[in-house]
């Protein structure tokens, strides 16, 4: 009995396995040991269970538990052959010379420690037909992007190109149009110094999630669209950890289990960017570095199991940015820069999230993001000074009333306390020119107030007439105390998949954005400004040639429509009583066009397409309509890559329709403050050159047993294109010359995972 | 290089008074540099108007304005020669600032001062423009800006002279009393004290110098051109601001 089972076990491994069948019986011998041992994963050191170990010519085998260990009670004295043949795995065979009973450590190595895929996926995990997610092992490696979630987003349909920032610009909207959220909550800022990388370390972000056009009631006040980053679950199985030197900056991250229900993770970066910038302006006339340019940035992740149906996360994200100089004397462009140049940002985020899932069809959760920010900038006599008090809530029922119904209620509320003082120039930028400061009234006010973005929601998911057509009718209600105003925002969105392979989608809303807080203060702006508000309206076409295949093709496109009313714009001069009129809610705009999304995906190579034509445009009063500073007909990205073995070689090829410019037609000089004024042609009526980029990226993985060495070189610009991004002008702006975009640019970074 | 005499240009618009109370006539002496023009005939043209809100981003100009007064239409300049640079104060002209320039302006308005706006234009016969233009601040209730004045400037502690052959460290020599102590209201209508920041521009067409802009606490540094103008072509300008307007131009040929 015990041989036949013994044989129905081996057949079954074999089928599983393809190591050498042994035969349904087992030598003993009068001299037996015992080997125990562990199976573990090498370079990671995860355990592998459920792996059968043979040992040749023995025939002898066991399977790993749950914790990689197995045992063989009965050995030979002798020279023992074990075998290890895991699918995915490297055939492992290690020879050992068995006298007395022994404890041994097995490393089975990947056959790849790449990743393979191409994972944009649509409407992951969410219930939004619109939501494109990029997952970490997709954006920690695509070209160009460093390894930045927030910059691999740019990649994708629909989101312009930015320049120096790397701020995403979504279909036809401005920069401030779209809102950043780390675990469904707001953060001040993404980026560090304006676009090098994100606040948040890359490796403990689990995906990025992109909301474009026709996105649900579940995020409001961004009339272009959502970028949020969504943390990870810290590791349960181990403790683990990574850390990282590169040209810019280097870090550190451990995670791990603390008991069987709870795990954490602690992350930190620092940057010595500094430390270049100083040596090149070593020696400088004109600037005198005080104290370099740095940030850093922690974070921590704490994950409880409580229950079966309870879960607890709580997150903590600080960052800090600094910056110090002095111009030694004053600015040759503008005499007004002159003297201490002071910028500090820093914030703190404490995001505690509880979900809880009541039944199989009724589930809450709860997230609280508490907080405190602060801005400083000083340059000359001006200044601006701002330190905030957080305080979001998001809360989120989900109801599963029937098969083809399910309801979200939702609270999605903002709290913020603001103190802040300033004294800056009224400077206005029509056109994307700006004044000089030197020539600008000056406004100062110490301010407090306390803003309160009150938002609630109501969505419905139906299988209208059937289970394949999901009709979303939902409804959104937003109060900005800034503005007074209490508003309904309607939006209905529909994903139709006809069959496996072809899908269609449709959604429209309405979207309000409350004022930023310049334009809506009661010196420096004008504190009867009411939201602006977008019109969204976006169709896609869903075609998975692939199916299950291993290989193949996936396409995405469709249009996009979107009208912006009451936009606030800059407004020039000032009210009979001298006072400022400085923004009003006289603009307008309207932006549309096509996006295209072709994924082709194969076994160890992967590769997408994306591509958007686009038209926006923007009106005011004077100027009339003229396109929109970011407008940009077409915007192609090609991004592929391949995978041999443990080396990973990818690129990504863009081009990009130059960006709109104001022609400045002359310039007239002040007197009084020994500058000149420039003299606007038709606002954005020309164009900069197109911009063109060859990237590429390399990445290496050394498996040692216990820990993985990875290396990447990531090389932006290899062509050394000259890409237009701006205009110097001289100081009467009679002359003018182009400033280029970023040359050659490589980032060699060096990464240890143990 | 903004230092540098060459092209048809203004450096400054000299006021006698940079700050008046309303109703007052002030002189305007324009100060022109055509160093490369070699003597060409010049027109100037002259407007004045209540600024259209040129501190809020509105263009410096008094074309459309309903009060606007024409000062001047395309009259001949007399350029100095006596420098070969053709540089120097030019035809001064006058302005009279309305007397009710301050009615209906708020109390901070008032104090602080209101601009009235004086446009100023210079053609050669090729079509060469360039444009320039100042305010007049007009105010009640507290002392009136006044001119700030350059004594001198040194090098190594004596007046600067002769046309230096070397790097050569330039000092202004200001009267402590240049930079005057006034108070304005701020935004919610409280007085605020400070204290004048003059700023210094540098002229020349006879070389480089380290900066074009200085403080007064800073000197700068004089570097010859390799090929410096003839004897009696060399032409170094200073103009001091207080940054309200008020202004002092001082000039040196070798």
């Amino acid at each position: 009995m015990f041989s036949f089972f013994l044989a129905l076990v081996i057949c079954h491994s074999v089928a599983q396995d393809t190591a050498p069948s042994p035969k349904p019986s087992v030598a003993v011998v009068s001299m037996s040991r015992k080997v125990i041992g562990v199976l573990k994963e090498k370079g990671t050191k995860k355990r592998l269970s459920g792996v059968n170990i043979f040992i040749l010519p023995e025939k002898l085998k066991a399977t790993t538990n749950v914790r990689g260990e197995f045992s063989f009670d009965q050995v030979a004295e002798g020279n023992l052959n074990f075998v290890i043949n895991l699918a995915g795995y490297k055939k492992l065979e290690k020879e050992v010379s068995l006298k007395e009973d022994i404890e041994i450590i097995f490393y089975a190595e990947k056959v790849s420690y790449q990743t393979y895929e191409t994972t944009i996926t649509d409407r992951a995990n969410r219930n939004d037909v619109v939501v494109k997610s990029l997952r970490r092992e997709e954006f920690l490696t695509m070209p160009g992007a460093n390894g930045d979630p927030v910059k691999a987003v740019q990649n994708l349909p629909g989101v312009a190109r930015t320049g120096f920032s790397s701020n995403i610009i979504i279909q036809g909207s401005a920069p401030q149009d779209t809102q950043y959220l780390i675990d469904d909550l707001s953060v001040p800022l993404v980026f560090h110094f304006g676009g090098l990388t994100s606040v948040v370390m890359p490796e403990e972000i689990d995906s990025v999630d992109y909301y474009s056009a026709g996105y649900g009631p579940e995020y409001s006040r961004a009339m272009g669209g959502i970028v949020g980053l969504h943390t990870k679950s810290p590791a349960t199985d181990r403790t683990k950890g990574l850390f990282f030197v590169d040209t810019e900056k280097s870090g550190a991250m451990i995670e791990g289990p603390i008991n069987d229900h709870s795990s954490y993770l602690v992350s930190g970066r620092y940057s010595y960017l500094g430390i270049i910038l100083a040596a090149a302006l070593k020696g400088n006339d004109q600037v005198d570095l005080t104290v370099a340019p740095s940030f850093y940035d922690v974070s921590g992740i704490y994950l409880n199991h409580l229950t079966a149906s309870d879960d607890f996360k709580f997150t903590t994200i600080g960052s800090h940015d600094e910056l110090k100089f002095v111009f030694k004397q004053p600015l040759k462009t503008d005499p007004s820069i002159r003297g201490d140049f002071d910028n500090e940002t820093s914030f703190i985020r404490l995001i505690p999230q509880w979900t809880h899932k009541y039944s199989d069809e009724a589930q809450a959760k709860v997230s609280l993001g508490l907080g405190k920010d602060w801005f400083q900038i000083d340059f000359g006599s001006n200044y601006f000074q701002l330190a905030t008090v957080n305080a979001d809530l998001r809360a989120d029922l989900e109801e599963k009333y029937s098969k083809s119904w399910i309801v979200n209620y939702g609270v999605d509320t903002k709290f913020v306390h603001t103190n802040y003082g300033f004294r800056l120039p009224a400077m206005t930028r029509a056109g994307g020119v700006s004044d000089p400061i030197s020539g600008a009234s000056t406004v100062n006010a110490t301010v407090g107030r306390d803003d309160v973005d009150a938002g609630l929601y109501f969505k419905n998911t139906v299988d209208l007439f059937s289970a394949e057509n999901k009709f979303m009718p939902s409804l959104r209600f937003d109060y900005f105390t800034q503005t007074h105003q209490a508003l309904l925002a309607p939006r209905i969105a529909d994903h139709y998949q006809m069959n496996e392979r072809f899908g269609m989608k449709f959604a429209t809303g309405i979207y309000y954005q409350p004022p930023q807080g310049q334009e809506i203060d009661a010196t420096y702006g004008n504190s009867t400004l009411t939201a602006p508000y977008a019109y969204h309206a976006a169709l896609g076409f869903e075609e998975d040639f692939k199916q299950n295949n291993p290989s193949g093709f996936n396409l995405t496109a469709g249009p996009f429509y979107r009208k912006f009313e009451n936009l606030v714009i800059q407004t020039a001069g000032a009210n009979a009583d001298g006072s400022l009129k400085h923004y009003s809610n006289d603009g307008a705009g309207e932006a549309f066009g096509l996006e295209f999304l072709l994924k082709w995906q194969a076994k160890a190579m992967s590769s997408f397409i994306s591509y958007t034509l686009s038209k926006s445009t923007r009106t005011q009063p004077i100027y009339g309509t003229s396109p929109f500073q970011y407008d940009q007909t077409h915007n192609f990205n090609w991004v592929a890559s391949i995978n041999r073995g443990n080396w990973k070689y990818s690129g990504r090829v863009r081009y990009v329709t130059g960006n709109p410019s104001t022609p400045i037609t002359g310039g007239i000089f002040d007197s009084d403050n020994d500058v000149y004024d420039p003299i606007r042609g038709p606002l954005y009526s020309e164009r900069e050159g197109a911009f063109f980029s060859l990237d590429i990226r390399i990445d290496k993985k050394w498996i040692y047993d216990t820990w993985i060495l990875s290396a990447y070189l990531d090389v932006e610009n290899i062509t050394n294109a000259k890409n237009p991004e701006s205009v110097n002008y001289s100081y009467d702006y009679l002359q003018s010359t182009t400033v280029n975009g970023l040359p050659v640019l490589p980032t060699l970074g060096v990464q240890g995972e143990f | 290089m903004y230092s540098h005499l060459d092209s048809l240009r203004v450096l400054s618009l000299s006021v006698d008074q940079p700050e008046v109370a309303p109703g007052t006539t002030v002189t305007i002496t324009p100060y022109v540099s055509d160093a490369t023009g070699a003597g060409r005939a010049l027109t100037y043209s002259a407007s004045s108007c209540p600024d259209p809100g040129t501190s809020q981003g509105v263009t410096a100009s008094c074309l459309g304005s309903p009060l606007a007064t024409v000062i001047a239409t395309n009259l001949p300049v007399t350029l100095p020669t006596v420098a070969h640079s053709y540089t120097g104060f030019v035809n001064a002209f006058s302005v009279t600032v309305p007397a009710n320039i301050l009615a209906g302006q708020s109390s901070i308005n008032t104090y602080n001062g209101v601009s009235y706006l004086v446009a100023y234009s210079l053609t050669a016969a090729d079509g060469t423009t360039t444009s320039a233009f100042r305010r007049i601040i007009a105010s009640q209730g507290h002392a009136l800006n006044t001119n700030p004045s350059i004594t001198d400037i040194l090098s190594a502690g004596v007046p600067f002279t002769p046309m230096p052959t070397m790097v050569t460290t330039l000092v202004p020599s200001i009267p402590s009393a240049a930079s005057e102590a006034y108070t304005f209201q701020d935004s919610s209508g409280s007085f605020v004290a400070a204290t004048e920041s003059l700023l210094m521009t540098w002229f020349t067409n006879a070389g480089d110098y380290q900066y074009i802009r200085t403080d007064l606490v800073n000197p700068n540094q004089f570097t010859p051109g390799k090929t410096a103008p003839l004897t009696g072509h060399n032409t170094f300008v200073f103009v001091l601001r207080d940054r309200r307007g008020g202004e002092a131009v001082l000039q040196r040929d070798f």
